[in-house]
């Protein structure tokens, strides 16, 4: 999958670079475009062009807040703070693949459910 | 008679009550939290204010008596202030644990606090933070949240008979502590109930549910023979806890340790699905079918006198009589219900009932125990004793065992060579008894399970009338049981039959083969490897002794998961409910035997609970009255003979694991850890 | 001015022999038989006239006091003797005790002859160690010459004295409290009614009196009542022993008449006012359970329990803590908070939470570390505690924080915005340190 026609030709148009971040998404800006009046958020239009098959999840934080109209600068600009020593890397959703979340109890995590109502321990001769 | 005016409106009020109890008459209720009606007045949490004429402060209602003339109000400014004072006053050094505290959703601070005090919060200093206090594997201690009330200072010293709980420092770092020992009481978890907010918690129930997600269901318990009212409160099928329900003449408010917290042990070693023994000698499982099957093969052609059955201790009146009607159809009369072997049960009702009735001990001036140790056996009926005891001029004699039962008793000796000299005349205790007005004689488990026993029923009848223990309106003369089904049994005739063997009969036949096969009724309290050479058919509810020693298991339920009926050892017939579904194919009791009875030939002739409990009163009609009692009558029992020499002893030994449930108890384990082990360690008896 | 003829405690500075023979040549014990003679009910009713009050500090009459003992009880009844002196400011039980003992034991006679009682036990304050001794040495000489024991007196009325001692509480001091402790349980008061005249030690009648009001029984008794009516106003009447102590030039110990203008008390006895009489602050009357009384006030305040009571205030203990203008009031206060947070028993909540409360806050109001609003709160707190308790603590923890607020809000106020503007004009010096 790759991005669509019409994006990648409105980027060619009309896209201001703004950055690219880790994983080799591109960012891009339109001050010009019409946005409805009263809304908060500024006024130019932001999108990403995916590095690869476009999914929502695979923004990373940092840029998140950019593309979000949560923060005024890009983090190319030093408009998001800087990285924790502690955060981890971002990852996308990891749903339909082999890392996806299994809830305890589910068959592909041991099949142990966790203890409820009504459990007992029956007696079973020796 | 007082009459007095309470928010404008005239009352009469009985004699003796407080400002506090004659407004509840009159339909106001007082806030309170160290107020109890069963406990003395402390008057110290000042909740209870209420405004009085020609007073200008306001009085402490549970403390000032009802007078003739008082004017109350309850809902005047100055009681309004006075109350959201106080409240403020508690939340200011209360922490805010709502979450995370097991008495929230039945906190009197809670409900108080929403009623009666103020919205917001104006304090603004720190709090001040209490350290834990240890008090036993069976409460939770965060103090904290405690409001010195003091209710547990006053019960434990009270109603339990343990001075163990005080309060140590002054003012502010004033702290309720035990200093750091467990309370060695039987009715330490009524603490629980009685501390109005959640810094006496009940450990075995800590964080595991919220009052309101518990469906409550009244019953009765079966740990002893009191028949204590309780409440079950499940989740589903899942009992989470037991409480007490008021009954003002058996428990009154209270129920022992035993019965609150063993309710545990119905989560582990549950038999839930039939078992049969193969042919390689290993219990497998099977369906009903084959499990009845086999059953109906081993009878088939066997006659009366070859089988034999035996009525456990907590069996229900209903499986009872389906057990006697059942052994009825197989024409056997080696039927008993008395696992322990006493000798009791031919002859007269009164000869093996409580007769002075569990409130009627509040009525006696002297009594003698003789082979029970009433705070192991039946902690409810010593709390009665106790109280009866702390009213002044109770004169109690023991015959048996050296013990400490929360109040002075006087020992006159070991075994039977004392009751002689009792019912002869020649021990001073004679002279106590025969100046009591009301004198009562209660004979434990202790006295009558042993060789001797029916002779020392006679003599203890005979020291009842001799000493004038059977009056007009007052029968002194008592039989404590141990198990919930004795009475019961009895009543329904759960005896050998004429030429009929009893347990130690059954038990003998079993063992040199004139016995084939053992009916145990969840009968586990003997020695069921006396049993190897029978065909043993087991239904019960846990996988204890009986079940080990089993050929054929049936999956019973417990008492928590059926409607039974119970008697008491006061000869109280009273009705116990389903509070959750037994588990996996487990069946009611009676209604396994009925199937089975289709099975080996003779079907029993009733087919739902209405039918059998019709058949119960139509055998004993003690069953139609429920929670009624009516004297007995005072007929001939016991038979006089030769008494034997050893010492009474208590048939319990380790109070917190007499039964199946119990037994599997995880907190009853701990609970014997705590109390019983350091003792018999500390006096050489291991084991 | 009292003179000195009408003294009753004639050895209140210890310059006399305290022991029998010195107390005899002072008059003590003298006639002591013919007053047990004139029979209980000539003796309730002449103390009944003398409108005796109780010199504790509640000030509740002596007379009616002993009259509610009851005449025909199978069960034995006591005197005991509130000699738990702990009110702070006050130090005059201590004095009687050491250098009047017998004047002390042949009250307790009279008065528990007056009132039928079996026995007396003297509770003294467990810090009073050789007060306690000179007790009993005076007790054991009491006996030998046959003045207490089975013939007191020769009237043949049988009367023990016990001297117990406390163990350092305040709370001890309170009535009920006391008898639980002399019971030998913690010291927590009990509820009231049923008052100690039904229920008291052991459960036995109980009348409970201060060292001082038993103390001077005898005397009026031996002077006559008119003797002792003619000294302060009615329902006021009689001497009292002031404890001076504070800012004055003198501290001291002064008996004088009741209803002595304090102004004259302070400046005739102790020597006036550190400074004079313009540097006066403000007074606390009565022990420090008592609320204070500014100079204005106390420029024409009568010392009894009517006039000091209609100038929101109490005769108390009559410990007159005499504060000038150098001491910080609040802090005096807010110390005075400490120690009632410090003796509260914990029993009841508004005292064991309140006091602690209070005291807190008034810590805040001596930096002004607060709001301008907070002092009518610790008013509320104050008006919560008060009255709601059960016994008096409560509101003796209340009245001096109440007082405060009543006499000195300007204070408290200018104290506020003084600690606003310091830290408000910390904050902006260091904004513009930044830049």
């Amino acid at each position: 999958m790759r991005n669509s026609l019409v994006t990648r030709l409105y980027t060619r148009r009309h896209g201001i670079h703004v950055g690219e971040d880790q994983f080799g998404n591109q960012y891009y800006r339109n001050p010009n475009a019409h946005r409805a009046p009263g809304l908060l958020s500024s006024s130019e239009k932001r999108w990403v062009l995916y590095n690869g098959a476009p999914e929502a999840s695979r923004v990373p934080p940092a840029w998140h807040a950019w593309l979000h109209h949560i923060t005024d600068e890009p983090p190319a600009d030093g408009g998001v703070p800087d990285r924790k020593p502690w955060e981890k890397e971002h990852a996308p959703n990891r749903t339909m693949t082999a890392e996806a979340y299994r809830p305890p109890g589910h068959t592909l995590r041991g099949g142990k459910r966790a203890k409820g109502t009504g459990d007992y321990e029956p007696w079973l001769p020796s | 008679m007082p009459t007095l005016e309470i928010d404008g409106k005239e009352v009469t009020v009985p004699q003796g009550v407080n400002v506090l109890q004659a407004c509840e008459i009159a339909g106001h209720e007082i806030p309170r939290f160290c107020y109890h009606e069963r406990l003395s007045i402390a008057g110290n949490c000042r909740m209870c204010l209420v405004e009085m004429e020609r007073s200008p402060k306001p009085i402490a209602s549970c403390h000032m008596p009802a007078q003739d003339g008082m004017k109350v109000w309850t809902d005047t400014e100055m009681v309004r202030k006075a109350r959201r004072g106080v409240m403020e006053f508690l939340l200011i050094n209360h922490p805010l644990d709502c979450p995370i505290c097991d008495q929230g959703g039945e906190c009197d601070l809670q409900d108080q606090a929403m009623a009666y005090g103020f919205d917001r919060s104006r304090y603004e200093e720190n709090k001040r933070a209490v350290p834990e206090k240890e008090m036993g594997p069976l409460i939770k201690t965060i103090m904290t949240r405690c409001i010195h009330c003091t209710r547990c200072i006053r019960f434990a010293a009270e109603v339990a008979g343990v001075e163990e709980i005080g309060a140590v420092g002054r003012g502010e770092h004033m702290e309720i502590t035990t200093l750091e020992q467990a309370i060695d009481s039987e009715l330490s978890g009524n603490l629980v109930d009685i501390c109005p907010v959640g810094a006496l918690t009940s450990r075995p129930y800590a964080f595991s549910a919220r009052p309101w997600e518990l469906r409550k269901t009244p019953s009765v318990d079966v740990m002893d023979a009191v028949g204590s009212n309780i409440r079950v409160d499940t989740r589903g099928r899942d009992v989470m806890r037991v409480l007490p329900r008021l009954h003002e003449d058996v428990n009154e408010e209270w129920i022992d340790d035993k019965t609150r917290h063993a309710c545990d042990g119905l989560r582990r070693q549950r038999l839930d699905r039939p078992f049969v023994r193969n042919k390689k000698g290993r219990l497998e499982e099977a369906t009903w079918d084959e499990a009845f099957t086999a059953i109906a093969k081993r009878l088939k052609g066997k006659t009366g006198e070859q089988v034999g059955a035996i009525a456990g201790d907590q069996c229900d009146a209903e499986s009872m009589l389906a057990l006697r009607d059942f052994m009825g159809t197989l024409g056997s009369p080696n039927l008993d219900c008395r696992q322990d072997g006493a000798k009791i049960g031919q002859g007269a009702r009164a000869g093996y009932l409580f007769n002075t009735t569990i409130a009627g001990i509040e009525e006696a001036d002297a009594c003698l125990l003789v082979g029970t140790n009433p705070r192991r056996e039946a902690a409810m009926l010593n709390a009665r004793l106790r109280k009866r005891f702390l009213k002044g001029g109770f004169k109690v004699g023991v015959v048996g065992e050296q013990m400490d039962l929360t109040y002075q008793t006087e020992y006159l000796g070991a075994g039977p060579e004392t009751l002689q000299q009792v019912a002869d005349g020649k021990h001073p205790f004679a002279e106590t008894l025969k100046n009591a007005e009301k004198p009562m004689i209660v004979l434990g488990q202790g006295a009558l399970a042993r060789e001797d026993g029916a002779a020392v029923l006679a003599l203890g009848r005979q020291i009842a009338e001799s000493f004038g223990m059977v009056q007009e309106a007052w029968n002194g003369f008592n039989v404590l049981h141990t198990a919930a089904a004795r009475v019961a049994g009895l009543d329904l005739g759960l005896l050998p039959g004429t030429g009929g063997r009893d347990v130690e009969g059954i038990l003998q036949g079993a063992e040199t083969g004139e016995i084939d096969t053992v009916y145990l009724l969840a009968a586990d309290e003997f020695d069921t490897s006396r049993l190897d050479n029978a065909f043993v058919v087991y239904q019960g509810h846990h996988g204890d002794a009986g079940a080990h020693a089993a050929d054929v298991i049936l999956p019973g339920a417990a008492y928590t998961e059926k409607n039974g009926t119970y008697v008491n050892t006061e000869g109280r017939v009273q009705l116990g409910r389903l509070a959750g579904f037994p588990p996996g194919e487990a069946r009611d009791d009676w209604s396994i035997l009925r199937a089975l009875s289709a099975y080996t030939g003779q079907a029993l002739p009733y087919d739902n609970l209405g039918q059998v409990r019709q058949k119960l009163i139509e055998t004993a009609d003690t069953f139609a009255r429920i929670d009624q009692l009516a004297p007995a009558e005072w007929e001939a029992f016991g038979t006089r003979g030769k008494l034997g020499g050893e010492p009474f002893r208590s048939p319990v030994a380790n109070f917190y694991m007499t039964d199946p449930i119990s037994r599997n108890s995880e907190t009853m384990a701990r609970c014997t850890e705590a109390f019983i082990l350091p003792k018999r360690e500390a006096t050489g008896t291991h084991g | 001015m009292l003179q000195d003829k009408d003294r009753i405690f004639t050895n209140l500075y210890g310059q006399h022999d305290w022991k029998l023979a010195g107390a005899k040549r002072r008059g003590v014990w003298m006639g002591a038989g013919d007053m047990l003679a004139m029979g209980r009910d000539t003796l309730l009713q002449k103390i009944k006239d003398s409108e005796l009050r109780g010199r504790g500090g509640a000030g509740f009459p002596a007379g009616m006091k002993w009259s509610f003992m009851p005449k025909n009880d199978p069960r034995p009844s006591y005197l005991v003797v509130n000699a738990d002196e702990s009110e702070p400011g006050t130090c005059k039980d201590r004095e009687i005790m050491r250098y009047d003992p017998h004047r002390l034991l042949e009250g307790c006679v009279v008065a528990g002859f007056a009132m039928g009682a079996r026995a007396a036990y003297i509770y003294v304050r467990g810090e009073f160690w050789q007060e306690g001794n000179h007790l009993e040495e005076a007790v054991q000489e009491a006996y030998d010459a046959g003045l207490i024991g089975d013939n007191a007196c020769g009237s043949g009325y049988a009367f023990d004295i016990y001297i117990h001692r406390g163990a350092g509480a305040y709370i001890c001091g309170e009535e009920t409290a006391l008898l639980e402790s002399l019971e030998g349980k913690k010291g927590m008061p009990r509820l009231k009614p049923p008052f100690p005249a039904q229920v008291g030690i052991y459960g036995c009648p109980t009348t409970v009196n201060n060292v001082e009001t038993i103390a001077v029984a005898p005397e009026i008794l031996r002077r006559g009542v008119d003797w002792w009516t003619g000294f302060g106003r009615p329902k006021n009447t009689g001497t009292k022993i002031f404890c001076l102590s504070g800012h004055v030039n003198k501290p001291c110990n002064v008996e004088e008449s009741m209803s002595i203008p304090l102004k004259d008390l302070v400046e005739k006895h102790a020597g006036g006012v550190r400074g004079g009489w313009d540097n006066l602050q403000a007074v606390i009357p009565g022990g420090s359970s008592v609320p204070l009384i500014p100079k204005s006030v106390a420029d024409h305040q009568l010392m009894d329990f009517d006039a000091l009571k209609d100038s929101k205030t109490g005769l108390g203990t009559a410990a007159v803590i005499v504060i000038d203008k150098s001491a910080d009031i609040i802090d005096s206060i807010c110390r005075i908070a400490l120690f009632y947070k410090h003796e509260s028993c914990g029993q009841c909540t508004p005292c064991r939470e309140g006091t602690g409360w209070m005291w807190r806050v008034m810590t805040r109001m001596v930096q002004g570390k607060a709001e301008i609003d907070e002092i009518d709160k610790l008013w509320d707190v104050t008006k919560e505690v008060e009255g709601h308790t059960i016994c008096a603590l409560g509101d003796a923890a209340a009245w001096p924080i109440q007082g405060l607020i009543r006499h000195f809000r300007p204070e408290l106020e200018e104290r506020i915005v003084e600690y606003k503007r310091k830290h408000a004009k910390r904050a902006t010096s260091v904004a513009t340190a930044a830049e």
